[in-house]
């Protein structure tokens, strides 16, 4: 079992490499020079040709990829042109909070939606399915920034029910918890509202299956049937697309931060792009990478475990 | 000899099934009425949506302006009708890019399987990996902002989950008894694909790119809402809601109609999209006994 | 006189789709005796699994029951609660289906799916559990059942899945045991196999069968009574030896004729001309007369009713009723 998990995660290397290799490239191609950006237009050149040399970027790219793959290795993710400081620091600093948001997010999301749209089949015509049907087609449909600013408008600066941004500490205190609903809420929609539609067309599909009438036929309460002979079959596919799902919620968390300024990666990642700031990029792309490859990961063996057709091999 | 697995009746029935579906109908009437609208919008639009006017500024919404006025006198109205072009052209232009090099990615690793297969794979699996957006971001701020930018950023990221689909449904096709046996006949590998393969996945292909449209329109919405898509003064809809956000106590109608338009649009397309995939697919949803 | 388990009166089933009315069962009757072994045999589409989900009232949302009686041991299985049914079923009547391949729930293990039948009709300790599900196994013969009750249904064949089915059926001691057509997906050494078991096992418990099957030879083997039924009503009722030595009625005759016997040589084959009918829109009077070898005018206006024409021997055709 281990030497199984220890293959995944070597196969994974190469990948998460892969990742940063194409965003490495793409920051390069970028015009604009951090440095000028950095030290303003008045600059003399002398200036910016030594700190550039300082800082290692008059290299050739390539060159520069590899030392910072090998500074990776010891643990070192440069230093933030921007403001000098530590990449690695800085992200510690903002990891929680990006991961508290999408950490939660994705779990309500999942056990909401495997609520719903199992009630939603059960009851298939029902004014419940036709609500959550109609709900979980304008889930998809909405930008949910504009959704964030419009629960913004209405929920902080009209009624004054909830902050209006930042992050008011863990989510398990109150003022943590205030300012986090609605950020939750917001990344929480498009996930929800898909989550739900397939688990519905799941459910569906499963209870339509030879095994499920057998299960009636022994006379079976429709409460057992549905729990444990149905959902337990539908709740595969679903796992393995909240997995598909890890990556997009990162994004979303991007748009999400920078509405309500919440102080996490996505925020970072986002002001990194726009200074050119290499390094920050790098690195913030670099930790997406890994935490989604263990999120998959995690995913992949939760599949495993709950289908006993697929063996570890 | 070698058929096609595509039966001609199978057309008739989904035409059947898509005319017995009122809201599909809505759906397509609604599509149809947007690009019309993209197309004539220069008669429809009460006034110019670049031009500022400021003895108009930051007008509610009344008789004169439907929509209100923004904080350079713009009408919004005007402005949201512009925005269909460039949600029609974005969504076109991603989705046209996505698939062109999703489905040929596709193709080539489900036949060909083998190392041209792994090593589409391990770039499939890579480009998932990395939060869309992110890459979407950089990619666009790297090509500098602005219609063709937007375009190539999104299509170049979202081709992946096509190109799975496809290998996917390519695979299982492969599979079938007719493609061995025109295999040995010594039917040329193009010619299989373009005959055999290709019509039996058309109608994944359809209802998925159908479905994508939404995607592509919400993220050079979100593209553009973030600074890094269209820049001012476009009247495009992402960036009409940024703008709108520091008037959202003041002003609410600058952010709110134009994200109202990107979410009509979105609606349209996955009603749509629903319904062809629901007329498309043999087997209805569930047919199950638990009554 | 050995008593009535089962007796279905006037059966009368729809089925309200998209494309129209479904006239699926109509006054279909009959009854099985306790220990009988009755065959229901047909074509596909003729109404006899849909016969058996009546009875099991596993019947899909666009079915309605409109008239007629199915009563089991005293009781009107149409006019039951779902409660009241559910602890029919599994129970006193249990059901083997037609595909064992996906019949069984392939996230469970062996072990479960008989244990449930145990645990929601009888009361029993772990322990009892466990056991008797080995028994069972071992009545069904099936190898090493100490091991195999630990399975997923995937690791199984399909013969062995066919007997976990059958397992799993007899694990609420049933008065009644349904078999949708159990041959069909198995090849033929296996088939003899099965159904030796199923001799053995009816008994050792004594149980009665409703055999449903378009096989005709194994209704010779297998059953005491045979229903016959055509396009959703019943053509002829009898016991096998008089199907066979003396069947009445015109499509029994074109059933019997169509099954390969040793002896008869290939151009001897009979097929029955035409196809089963359409029975969104089945033909007026009796549903047979497109087919029908001996068809008169009356067949096309009427239908007839099935009657008594000897000694427990009945047809619903106009060639035996002289009114």
């Amino acid at each position: 079992m281990s030497g199984y998990m220890i293959k995944r995660v070597l196969l994974l290397i190469p990948i998460v490499l892969g990742v940063t290799l194409i965003v490495f490239l793409i920051m390069h191609l970028a015009p604009g020079d951090p440095v000028r950006l950095m030290l303003g237009e008045r600059a003399t050149p002398e200036t910016i040709i030594k700190v550039r040399h300082e800082l290692g970027l008059d290299r050739p790219v390539h060159i520069q990829y590899f030392v910072w793959l090998s500074n990776i290795i010891k643990g070192n993710l440069g230093n933030s042109i921007t403001t000098g400081r530590p990449v690695l620091e800085t992200i510690v600093e903002r990891m929680p909070a990006t991961l508290e948001l999408t950490i939660t997010s994705l779990i309500l999301a999942t056990i909401i939606a495997i609520f719903l749209g199992s009630i939603s089949a059960l009851h298939r015509g029902g004014w419940i399915d036709q609500t959550t049907r109609l709900f979980a087609l304008f889930g998809i449909s909405m930008p949910y920034f504009w959704f964030a600013l419009m629960l913004l408008m209405i929920l902080s600066l009209k009624l004054g029910w909830l902050p209006v941004y930042g992050r008011g500490g863990p989510i398990w205190t109150l003022n943590g918890l205030k300012h986090a609903i609605l950020p939750v809420a917001v990344l929480s929609l498009a996930n929800l509202a898909l989550l739900t539609r397939l688990t519905r067309s799941t459910m569906l599909d499963i209870l339509g299956k030879d095994y499920i009438k057998t299960a009636r036929g022994k006379g079976l309460p429709k409460k057992l049937v549905i729990y444990k002979h149905a959902l337990r079959n539908a709740i595969i596919p679903i796992v393995t697309i909240v997995g598909l799902r890890v990556a997009y919620t990162f994004g979303g968390a991007v748009v999400t931060e920078t509405v309500f300024a919440w102080p996490g990666m996505g925020r970072l990642i986002v002001e990194a792009i726009y200074q050119r700031d290499i390094p920050v990029v790098q690195g913030v792309t670099l930790m997406f990478g890994i935490v989604v490859m263990l999120a998959n990961l995690f995913i992949d063996m939760l599949y495993a475990y709950l289908d006993p057709r697929i063996t570890i091999e | 000899m070698v058929k096609s697995y595509l039966e001609r009746s199978t057309v008739q029935v989904v035409k059947r099934r898509l005319l017995r579906d009122k809201v599909a109908q809505i759906g397509l009437f609604t599509i149809l009425l947007i690009i019309l609208i993209s197309i004539f919008v220069p008669f429809l639009a009460p006034y110019s949506p670049v031009e500022p006017d400021y003895s108009k500024t930051l007008q509610p919404p009344s008789k004169n302006h439907f929509f209100g006025t923004d904080e350079f006198g713009r009408d919004i109205f005007s402005r949201t009708l512009y925005g269909t072009r460039y949600a029609l052209i974005v969504g076109l232009g991603v989705v046209f890019l996505a698939s062109a090099i999703g489905i040929t990615l596709g193709l080539l690793a489900g036949y060909f399987g083998g190392i041209t297969d792994g090593m589409i794979m391990r770039t499939v699996d890579i480009m998932m990996s990395i939060p869309a957006l992110v890459l979407a971001i950089a990619l666009a701020g790297v090509l500098g902002g602005g219609l063709k930018s937007i375009i190539i950023a999104i299509g170049v990221i979202s081709w992946a989950s096509l190109a799975r689909l496809v290998r996917g449904e390519t695979l299982s096709i492969k599979e079938e008894p007719y493609i061995e046996v025109a295999d040995s006949l010594g039917i040329s590998n193009l010619h299989i694909i373009f005959k055999h393969i290709l019509p039996n996945i058309s109608s994944s292909l359809i209802v998925y790119t159908t479905l994508s449209m939404p995607d592509a329109i919400l993220t050079s919405a979100a593209l553009s809402f973030l600074g890094v898509g269209m820049q001012p003064p476009t009247p495009e809809w992402g960036l009409m809601v940024s703008e709108g956000r520091n008037f959202l106590g003041s002003a609410w109608w600058i952010s709110t109609f134009p994200g109202l338009a990107i979410m009509v649009i979105s609606l349209t397309f996955n009603i749509v999209g629903d319904a062809l995939r629901d007329a498309l697919d043999p087997k209805l949803e569930g047919k199950g006994i638990i009554n | 006189m050995t008593k009535i388990l089962l007796d279905i009166k006037d059966l009368i089933v729809y089925f309200y789709t998209e494309e129209g009315i479904v006239k699926a069962l109509e006054d279909v009757g009959f009854s099985i005796k306790k220990g009988e072994t009755l065959g229901l045999v047909g074509e596909t589409g003729c109404g006899k699994s849909t016969t058996a989900s009546t009875i099991m009232y596993l019947l899909p949302p666009t079915a309605r029951v409109l008239k007629g009686e199915i009563v089991f041991k005293g009781k009107d299985l149409l006019k039951l609660s779902e409660n009241e049914i559910n602890e029919i079923r599994g129970r006193e009547i249990a059901m083997v289906y037609q595909d064992p391949m996906t019949s069984l729930n392939p996230v469970l293990t062996v072990e479960d799916q008989i244990a449930e039948v145990l645990i929601y009709h009888f009361t029993m300790a772990k322990k009892e559990v466990k056991e008797r599900a080995i028994n069972l196994l071992k009545d069904v013969d099936i190898p090493a059942p100490e091991r195999v009750i630990r399975m997923y249904p995937h690791e199984l064949s399909g013969g062995m899945k066919q007997r976990v089915m059958i397992a799993m059926a007899l694990a609420g001691n049933p008065d009644l045991l349904i078999l949708d057509e159990p041959t069909t997906a198995l090849d033929v050494t296996v088939q003899a196999q099965f159904l030796n078991l199923i001799e053995k096992l009816q008994e050792k418990y004594g149980i009665s069968i409703l055999w449903i099957t378009h096989d005709l030879t194994v209704i010779a083997e297998m059953a005491d009574m045979v229903v016959v039924m055509y396009a959703g009503y019943v053509v002829e009722y009898t016991d096998v030896t008089s199907l066979f030595k003396n069947s009445l009625h015109p499509y029994t005759s074109l059933l019997l004729k169509a099954v390969p016997r040793i002896g008869t040589r290939v151009n001897d084959l009979e097929i029955i001309p035409g196809v089963v009918p359409n029975l969104l829109y089945p033909p007026s009077g009796c549903r047979f007369h497109p087919r029908c070898p001996s068809v008169k005018s009356i067949c096309k206006k009427q239908k007839p009713p099935l009657m008594e024409v000897e000694n427990n021997h009945f047809v619903a055709c106009h060639l035996y009723n002289e009114n």
